[in-house]
């Protein structure tokens, strides 16, 4: 039989055994109708099965196997890192915490399209605006609930001018739930903070976005 | 207790080089010295190291400037790097701009932690009545 | 003088059962409080008589008998912050010493309401939703959505997307069964193989990560395709990460599979026969367990299951231990899959060419006038979707996740039924767990491999 799977190599006959199917025989079977197909009968020992487990029970050996599996594990070099001092992988796509962006000039990025809020499946975000002195159209209230985000990034994906980012920080747990209500200076401050990481994240990924 | 305390030579070796205060105080806040080579200094003065000899995902090391240190104090420039995202090392030539700012811990329990507050004016005034 | 009477009692208790032995073979001369012999019917009718007279005197100074009294069976709750209830489980027990009787899971501990709020989501917007069922095989789930949306749609994903679903959905079925069997240890008392396979799985939440930009929520798999192609050098780590990992499971085995404190935890415990399993409605594991080949990735292909090679395991006798060999044999063959996916991944798109389903690419957003319409409309009403409703259902590593969706023409969803393998496979655990004893539960309740994400919904 082809395909079979095969996976008494480590077991005694006292396991019961896997039945292989392949493609066509779980296709063929499926089709029949089952009523009690399960094998409740032992396999037959032969004498050497019997010596064999007798022999396992008697002097411990697959104890003994496993206690020497795990001491080796005792040699090995541990995968622990020593946070803070050492840290984990990130990749430029990491969801972390908000920014807001700026232009180089330091004109910020956002023209209050809305866009981040009506894709946002959590409503986390609040925009109001109002026209600027110099007639452009700017937030006033850019409000993002941390504690409502589920940090999906749709929010980025939507916006058409990269002002709203989800940055490479995530150590900004806060001790008490207001702290997480950012409002547009939080977020703002932010961007200023970390654009110089922002910027190289986004260069990184350009070529997939 | 780990196998991965460094053996002997390796922390004499470390002692002549970088003074047995460091590595004491390494050993007894982290139980681990690497005898990594320093790659550069941040402008907060954390010292960042490296040593190609340690397993992967293990051979960046920072040393913290601060007595109190804590992983929101790597500045953006270095968080880069530090989290392996690039091999590159920041190039501190780049000039700012003028309003990028400084990077901050987490000021969080402290006085200088972040409060919400509204930035719009209030859309209904309320009525204070005549003293 | 209530002292005296309970120290008579216990001495006549005590004569009482050591002459019972003696009657039997020799019938000597009865003595006062003695049982008559078992062939002495007259003696049996003066003893019955004297003890009925005995019942209701209750200052008889020769009183030996304690009156039999009906005793209730010990009601206790398990959970819902059972360390070992996986989550939040709140399971009546009813209890006959320590062998359960009856078992009564109690669920909707953790539900959110994700049907309904579905109905108020556009299709983009529901896909979150399903990373947060099953919490441990997070693309599955989307894939599950994805292929939804897509049949409602009527749309064929490019080949690319197809080969990376796969792919990250058999990452992610490892991801699962790494969860499932070793907690399942851990709740046995075998703590360690739990901390092995865990840094297996910190690697390939790291590939989520790295493809995604979430390391569990993901929210990748799109309906369309999957949202950004896969970063240079991803594969080549997936690579070097499938050669190393059947050592991993070789480890695990060695500890557990032949070990006789696993054995005798797991071998003949939870016997699900093939007609119970199918009358109950389990799927996956559950059902291939007890001998019933049954693959819905073999049975009916999506995305590139039928361009791959894979055996499916099913087990013989229906019991744990045939369960958890089935989970570590699916391990295995889906670092057989992910070799194929690695070998045949081939070039292209990996979103579907349709600007009034995909969003367009971003240079193209920034330069064309058209693009950036069709950004703004995707990204604030939606796409549209046409009349109609789907069953579709994948082979979730837990068993047959279903969405049943309904679409009224507009740009969210009528109704979304989620058909979790869980929630079937939960209750179940009553039909499984009778006649076991306590601590039996715990071993069953990490077979059933169950998460309450999806089962509270």
């Amino acid at each position: 039989m082809s395909g079979l799977i095969r996976l008494a190599t480590r077991r005694t006959a006292v396991v019961p055994r896997l039945a292989g199917v392949t493609a066509q025989r779980a296709a063929m079977s499926v089709e029949k109708k089952y009523v009690d197909n399960v094998d409740y009968r032992y396999e037959e020992k032969s004498f050497e099965d019997v010596m064999e487990s007798a022999s396992k029970t008697l002097f411990l050996t697959e104890v003994l196997r496993g206690m020497g599996m795990t001491l080796s594990y005792y040699f090995r070099k541990p995968a622990t890192i020593y946070y803070p001092f050492e840290k984990g992988p990130l990749s430029p796509r990491f969801r972390g915490e908000h920014a807001l962006r700026r232009y180089p000039s330091g004109e910020e990025r956002c023209i209050a399209c809305k866009l981040c809020e009506a894709i946002c499946p959590a409503q986390a975000i609040t925009i109001e605006t109002v026209p600027r002195e110099d007639g452009s159209r700017r937030t006033t209230r850019y409000d993002i609930d941390m504690t409502k985000c589920i940090f999906c990034g749709f929010c980025q994906e939507a916006c058409p001018v990269d002002a709203i980012v989800e940055g490479p920080n995530f150590e900004y747990s806060t001790e008490t739930h207001q702290e997480l209500l950012y409002n547009k200076d939080k977020l703002l401050a932010n961007g200023d903070k970390w654009e110089v990481e922002i910027q190289k994240n986004i260069e990184a990924e350009h070529l997939y976005r | 207790m780990s196998v991965n305390v460094n053996n002997f030579s390796t922390v004499m070796k470390l002692i002549q080089r970088v003074g047995w205060k460091q590595v004491a105080r390494d050993l007894m806040r982290e139980g681990k010295v690497m005898p990594g080579t320093l790659v550069g200094v941040d402008k907060l003065g954390n010292r960042y190291y490296e040593d190609r000899t340690q397993m992967f995902g293990q051979h960046r090391r920072v040393d913290y400037a601060s007595s109190q240190p804590d992983g929101s104090q790597i500045p953006g420039e270095w968080h880069r790097w530090m989290h392996y995202m690039t091999d590159d090392l920041p190039n501190s030539e780049e000039p700012l701009k003028k309003w990028q700012a400084m990077h901050t811990e987490n000021y969080t329990g402290t006085t200088k932690q972040y409060v919400p507050y509204s930035t719009t004016k209030p859309k209904i005034e309320a009525w204070k009545p005549q003293q | 003088m209530a002292f005296v009477q309970q120290l008579r009692q216990r001495a006549g208790m005590a004569m009482r059962a050591a002459t019972r032995g003696f009657h039997a073979c020799r019938p000597v001369q009865r003595a006062a409080n003695a049982l008559p012999a078992d062939d002495d019917l007259d003696g049996w009718e003066e003893y019955l008589t004297q003890r009925k007279h005995k019942e209701f005197d209750i200052q008889h100074p020769t009183r030996d008998y304690v009156p039999e009294q009906e005793v209730s069976n010990l009601t206790v709750n398990f959970g819902p912050q059972h360390p070992a209830a996986h989550g939040v489980l709140r399971l009546v027990l009813e209890l006959d010493g320590e062998i359960v009787r009856h078992a009564d899971p109690h669920v909707g501990l953790l539900h959110r309401g994700t049907e309904k709020l579905i109905e108020y989501k556009n299709y983009l917007q529901a896909l979150p939703y399903f990373d947060r069922l099953d919490y441990v095989s997070m693309m599955c789930n989307e894939q599950a959505y994805s292929l939804a949306v897509e049949k409602l749609l009527n749309i064929e994903v490019p080949e690319r997307a197809k080969y990376i679903r796969v792919l990250f959905g058999e990452l992610t079925r490892i991801l699962n069964h790494i969860m499932g069997v070793t907690t399942h240890a851990l709740d046995v008392g075998a703590l360690t193989p739990f901390l092995w396979l865990f840094e297996e799985r910190e690697k390939m939440m790291e590939f989520y990560e790295r493809v995604s930009g979430a390391r569990m929520h993901a929210a990748y798999v799109r309906p369309g395709g999957v949202s950004l192609d896969m970063p240079i050098g991803l594969m080549e780590d997936i690579y070097q990460w499938a050669q190393a990992f059947p050592a991993r499971i070789d480890e695990v085995e060695e500890l557990l599979t032949g070990n006789r404190i696993w054995k005798q935890r797991l071998v003949d415990v939870g016997v699900v026969t093939a007609k119970d399993a199918l009358d109950w409605g389990f799927s996956g594991v559950m059902l291939r367990g007890s001998g019933i080949p049954w693959d819905l990735r073999k049975s009916q292909p999506y995305d590139a299951y039928d361009k791959v090679e894979f055996d499916v395991p099913v087990g013989s006798r229906g019991d744990s231990y045939d369960r958890y060999l089935i989970r570590c044999e699916e391990m295995r063959q889906s670092v057989r899959i992910i070799n194929q996916c690695l070998n045949d991944m081939p070039d292209g798109e990996v979103r579907v060419d349709d600007a009034k389903v995909a969003p367009p690419r971003r240079a193209e957003m920034k330069e064309s006038m058209e693009a950036l319409i069709h950004h703004f409309k995707l990204y604030t009403e939606g796409y549209q979707v046409p009349p109609g409703s789907t069953y579709t259902a994948i082979e979730a590593p837990k068993g047959e996740f279903g969405v049943y969706l309904v679409s009224d023409g507009t740009s969210k969803p009528y109704r979304c039924k989620i058909k979790a393998p869980g929630f079937a496979h939960l209750a179940g655990l009553d039909m499984m767990a009778k006649g076991h004893m306590l601590a039996d539960v715990v071993a069953l309740i990490g077979t059933l491999d169950i998460v309450f994400g999806e089962v509270d919904r």
